[in-house]
């Protein structure tokens, strides 16, 4: 143990002897029920896309069998050149095989300067929240940041109620390396308080729900 | 008067002076407020949450050093490094050897309070480390050479213009007024820092003990882009900081942004936990947190505890009558409004900002907006009347209360005294109000309109009452 831990450790431990023990808080039981807004009900897909719409995704509903083209339309929409795709999407295959000539794959790992150039970054997400709308990415966390059109394929099974979901892991499971919740598009509100998407990260997330076939 | 003092009161008459802040301000400040009580009432039980987070603030508080040790091994079990900085200077040092033992050149930072309280841009500008602050208005307070006055909207007191001609002269760019050109113009500009940086810096918003994570805040995106584009990542956390479990993270993001600015959660709220084995793209492959003391172990376990448990929501700035009129710069420290009159005495040994705690007028809107349930009002008596035993105040302000005492404590003398008003007082007075009170009253009808002193005393009524029986 580094001196400095040590000298910084006792000052606290000083400081917190201090109060006396009947003084001292209890730590309140997990209260997942206290905590939840969101029931578990069967309508959370439903409840996801209205909240999902209402921080400002655009959120489709798409077949299965549909995604691949619907993608496409979406890019082409953007008028998309260069895009990165997560390696780990499911169906990134079919993706490819269904892009024209006039789409550009961005390959990984995704390091330095090629991504900067990408027009759009597509990928999956670890889960998405009904409570507020929000889809929870943890893998190649520059996809969903970088270019200025996110797309995030959402399956219809990883969507979970309440926060309370995500938070509450079996002990001693480990959190991944980096998780972000991400709440609608990049924005700010430092100029005047007008309200301004785009910032740092992508002004326009497209949210595409699938439902299997 | 002291120096301080005398500078508070000319800043303080300096914002009142200004239109444009005060109209600023207000619309700013009634917009956040507005939009905090609708946010907070969309929760199905948002007192029962705050109360909760009280608790799990309180008890984190009461068993600091314990949860300091878990969330230690945590970080360390996880490949990310710790350091301990006892006070500003130390932290700073310690950022410093950091940048230096990797050859950084040019860090980014994400708006971070703890990094303010440190001033750690001077000190890595003054080894050679350009520093380059990302959030947009922290990023205009930098380019423009001026402080932020609000610890969660830092320019609150520009408006387009000004912001217009800063970046105009200092980026050389075609004069926009435009708020979305603006932001385009400095999305443009800090893409290229952050091609090509190599340390990030943050601050934490919470740090969760169980797991060794750190949560950072941000509505923008920049903070992401710190955390995930450098090869270095610096987290500045006050030891204040910790949550005991994941769950609980749950509880403070349910409250955190609706508190601060309305919204049900920020934009980006990212979970950080160790360094990955085998960094992939977009993770940092050095994790540093350094963890800051600064005053803070000195305000553990004494009287002001409780002020330990805030989560720098804002909140209290956004309601606070005497901070709504006079903005964040009057205040002339890292953080401003009630939490600012509590800290900014506390981290710097009263040593300067004796003042702060008399700018208050203890409405208690402040305690009632709070989250945490931190009881400002009750602290600022606390220091207010540690000063004024410290002999911290000035003669005449301690004369004063001195003889108030003695006049309170007899009734006789405070008889004498209401006869004494009612004389100097009734010449001057117009339609039951009195515009210009003589000495030493003159100061108070300076600002406002004195009542007149009633023609018949409760005193008297009460017994002419009772006689009347």
């Amino acid at each position: 143990m580094s001196n400095a831990r040590g000298s910084f450790m006792k000052r606290v431990r000083d400081a917190v002897a201090l109060r006396a023990s009947q003084d001292r808080a209890p730590l309140p039981e997990p209260n997942h029920e206290a905590l939840r807004q969101q029931a578990d009900a069967p309508d959370s897909m439903a409840i996801f896309k209205i909240r999902a719409e209402s921080i400002g995704f655009n959120v489709h509903t798409v077949q299965q069998s549909n995604l691949s083209e619907h993608i496409i339309a979406l890019l082409q929409r953007h008028d998309v050149r260069k895009v990165a795709v997560a390696p780990d999407l499911p169906g990134e295959d079919a993706l490819r095989a269904a892009a024209g000539d006039e789409l550009s794959f961005i390959d990984g790992p995704f390091k330095g300067d090629p991504l900067f150039a990408a027009d759009a970054g597509i990928t999956g997400v670890m889960a998405a929240v009904a409570e507020t709308g929000s889809i929870i990415c943890s893998s190649f966390p520059q996809l969903s940041l970088v270019p200025p059109v996110h797309i995030a394929i959402v399956r219809a099974n990883q969507i979970v109620p309440d926060f309370v979901d995500i938070f509450t892991h079996p002990a001693g499971e480990k959190p991944p390396t980096q998780l972000t919740i991400i709440t609608g598009p990049s924005k700010t509100s430092d100029i005047e308080g007008i309200l301004i998407t785009g910032v740092h990260g992508p002004g326009i997330v497209h949210v595409c729900v699938v439902e299997e076939d | 008067m002291s120096r301080h003092a005398e500078k508070f009161e000319r800043a303080v008459a300096e914002a009142l002076g200004n239109p444009s802040l005060q109209e600023a301000l207000l619309s700013t400040t009634s917009r956040k407020m507005s939009q905090r009580t609708e946010a907070l009432a969309e929760l199905r039980n948002a007192d029962e949450l705050c109360d909760l987070a009280t608790q799990i603030k309180r008890h984190t508080l009461d068993h600091l050093d314990r949860y300091l040790e878990q969330f230690i091994e945590q970080v360390e079990a996880r490949g990310g490094q710790v350091h301990f900085a006892h006070t500003p200077e130390e932290a700073c040092e310690l950022i410093c050897r950091i940048a230096r033992e990797n050859e950084c050149k040019l860090a980014v930072k994400s708006k971070s309070m703890a990094t303010e309280e440190i001033e750690l841009n001077a000190a890595l500008q003054r080894i050679g480390v350009e520093v380059v602050e990302t959030d947009l208005g922290e990023f205009i307070v930098q380019i423009d050479h001026d402080r932020p006055s609000h610890i969660v909207t830092p320019i609150i007191h520009k408006n387009r213009r000004e912001i217009a001609e800063a970046m105009a002269r200092e980026l050389g760019v075609k004069y926009t007024e435009d708020p979305e050109e603006l932001t385009g113009i400095a999305r443009r500009h800090l893409r290229d820092i952050f091609r090509r940086c190599d340390l990030g810096i943050t601050g934490v918003n919470f740090g969760v003990a169980e797991t060794g994570t750190i949560c950072i805040c941000t509505n923008e995106g920049n903070g992401r882009l710190t955390l995930t584009r450098p090869r270095v990542h610096v987290a500045l956390m006050g030891m204040e900081k910790l949550i005991p479990r994941l769950a609980d993270l749950a509880l403070f993001l349910k409250i955190l942004a609706r508190s601060s600015t309305g919204q049900p959660i920020t934009v980006y709220t990212t979970l950080v936990t160790g360094v990955a084995k085998q960094p992939y793209a977009g993770t940092p492959e050095q994790l540093h947190i350094v963890i800051l003391d600064g005053g803070r172990s000195d305000i553990l376990g004494g009287a002001y505890h409780d002020i330990l448990r805030c989560i720098r929501c804002g909140a209290c700035l956004n309601a606070c009558p005497v901070y709504r009129h006079i903005g964040g710069h009057a205040y002339n420290s890292v953080y401003s409004g009630p939490i600012g009159k509590v800290l900014t005495p506390l981290l710097n040994e009263h040593v300067v900002h004796a003042d702060l705690p008399q700018a208050s007028s203890l409405c208690g809107l402040c305690l009632e907006v709070c989250p945490v349930r931190i009881d400002i009002p009750e602290l600022l008596v606390r220091l207010r009347c540690e000063q004024t035993r410290g002999r911290m105040t000035g003669f005449w302000h301690r004369t004063a209360f001195r003889m108030a005492t003695v006049m309170l404590k007899s009734p006789g003398l405070y008889r004498m005294g209401q006869w004494m008003a009612r004389i100097a007082l009734s010449s001057g007075s117009r339609d039951g109000w009195v515009e210009h009170a003589p000495q030493p009253l003159q100061s108070m009808t300076d600002t406002r309109d004195l009542l007149a002193p009633a023609r018949r005393s409760f005193r008297r009524i009460w017994e002419e009452g009772l006689r009347d029986e």
